[in-house]
């Protein structure tokens, strides 16, 4: 059992990461249950889990800044479940879903404590130590690894009520704080791109583009429509713009206190 | 100076696109993958000039997340503007960053429906409905098909981008043309930061004044005022702390601390 867990983490952990990276489809269900049929020698039972988990999971992928119950992980703990305790593909299925959704409250942390990671990039930028860089940025495969042997090893040594365990020892107000954090924090980009466009008289086109999708309910693909069309207007008047006399009104003035 | 970008440079970007994004996280999401997918080129093209590569560096390590196939065209069309920049100079940098911003909501949005809604399902459904009883041939066939798609849009949008983003670039010189395109690259960043920042940045308020049929959540009571008014306060709040020279650092973890603390008092 102790060589079934070992060999299931490190075959979760680099599902995980295609997952993340590549996207070739090795850890979409179908193909990831196939191949942890293979490993355990039933590449069969593997198969037709996969094709059952990929319905299930279909309409599960990550879209923006969301994080979706983590499908990787509930697939290879449904089909090890299937081959090694002899489960019938009914009770893998239903093990599946909610070691998906642990799995995802552990991928919040794991993305949050990657944000740090970042922190030590701006400072090798700042020292000019770009190998640094490199080095961070390959760091983030060791916190993946942490957060998927975290679920995956106990619950195949242990048994997965061990993991559900786990998971609710935590208090349920630093979960919430966490996910309610992750989906405050891209502010923090947001507001590090607007130091960067940082240009006086534009500052109105981001009130635009936020009021349009408040209260226009407009997709970010009808805003770029627009945002191209009034690209081209201001670019319009802005050159056929009469030289006007240079003194500063008091409005002006104003405006720029 | 001559560095130039070769076809070898971009398969390099290639290659280094398919790990973009390992270190993915809430705040700046792929930045550091997009810093570390172009600084070999970065480091060509600043050969001899320590200083212009570390802000190119700090630059391109600014908030990035689009569809993670979609990068490969972004990158594509603002390497010759780095290019560009490195040589001699006529660009601004801030409108290699708008026009990263204003490439990636848009293709981030055209990228999930084509690919995660479209070729996605397409691809899985003739690789389940060629797996019953078992048959490996529905693996094989998912990821020999969903493949085509994907390395293709990474290897072609790396490429014809470049030629793309070159041809454009080299048809214009003087420096007027240059702050024109600028400020209309800005406009375009611009708006779809906001639009970003209204769909994007999320605070899920469950705050509750009140008791039975008076009870009123504080969302509301917020939404009443205007929708979307805390995202927007939060994000303008943290453009002037970094503005007036606030550490990153901190205010992230302020964030952090402060949602924790919140929903322990019940606040979210």
């Amino acid at each position: 059992m102790l060589l079934n867990a070992i060999l299931l983490t490190i075959v979760a952990w680099l599902l995980a990461l295609e997952y993340m990276n590549g996207h070739f489809g090795f850890s979409r269900p179908l193909v990831a249950a196939t191949i942890v049929g293979a490993l355990l020698g039933d590449v069969k039972t593997g198969i037709i889990i996969g094709s059952s988990l990929q319905l299930i999971f279909m309409g599960m992928t990550g879209i923006g800044a969301a994080v979706p119950p983590d499908a990787v992980i509930g697939s290879v703990i449904a089909t090890a479940f299937s081959i090694l305790a002899n489960q019938s593909v009914e009770v893998s299925l239903s093990l599946a879903v909610p070691v998906a959704v642990a799995s995802q409250a552990l991928d919040i942390f794991a993305r949050t404590a990657t944000t740090g990671l970042m922190h030590v990039a701006d400072k090798a930028a700042e020292e000019e130590n770009y190998n640094k860089i490199e080095l961070t940025h390959y760091l983030g495969a060791l916190i993946t690894f942490v957060r998927v042997a975290i679920i995956v090893f106990p619950a195949i040594y242990f048994g997965v009520e061990v993991v559900e365990n786990l998971i609710s020892a935590i208090p349920s107000s630093v979960l919430r704080g966490l996910e309610v954090a992750g989906g405050i924090l891209p502010a923090v980009g947001f507001g590090m791109l607007l130091t960067m466009l940082d240009v006086k008289k534009l500052k109105p086109f981001y009130f635009i583009g936020f009021a349009l999708a408040t209260f226009g309910g407009f997709s970010l693909i009808g805003v770029t429509m627009l945002s191209c069309c009034i690209a081209l207007l201001f670019d319009y008047f802005s050159k056929n713009q009469k030289p006007s006399d240079d003194t500063v009104d008091e409005l002006d003035k104003l405006m720029n206190s | 100076m001559d560095a130039k970008i070769t076809k070898k440079d971009l398969n390099r970007v290639v290659r280094r696109n398919i790990i973009f994004q390992l270190s993915w996280n809430f705040e700046r999401m792929q930045a550091l993958g997009y810093c570390y997918t172009i600084l070999p080129i970065l480091k060509k093209l600043y050969k001899n000039n320590p200083e212009g590569l570390k802000k190119a560096v700090q630059r391109n390590l600014e908030f990035f997340n689009t569809q993670p196939y979609m990068a490969a065209p972004i990158l594509g069309i603002t390497l010759p503007m780095e290019e560009k920049l490195a040589t001699d100079g006529t660009i601004d940098p801030s409108t290699i960053s708008a026009a990263k911003i204003a490439m990636m909501g848009p293709l981030a949005g055209v990228g999930d429906s084509l690919f995660w809604f479209t070729i996605f399902p397409i691809c899985a459904g003739i690789g389940i409905s060629l797996s019953e009883g078992g048959n490996i041939l529905g693996p094989i066939a998912f990821l020999l098909l969903f493949n085509i798609f994907n390395l293709g849009t990474r290897y072609y949008g790396v490429v014809k981008g470049y030629e793309l983003g070159t041809n454009f670039i080299g048809e214009i010189t003087s420096g007027s043309v240059m702050q024109r395109i600028s400020d209309a690259a800005t406009i375009l960043g611009l708006m779809v930061l906001g639009v970003m920042t209204a769909t994007m940045v999320s605070v899920p308020l469950g705050f509750v004044i009140g008791k039975g049929d008076q009870a009123m959540s504080l969302q509301m009571i917020l939404d009443g005022i205007m929708p979307n008014l805390i995202p927007l306060g939060i994000t303008y709040l943290v453009y002037r702390l970094i503005k007036k020279g606030k550490s990153v650092t901190k205010i992230l973890f302020g964030i952090i601390i402060l949602s924790i603390l919140g929903a322990m008092v019940g606040l979210f």
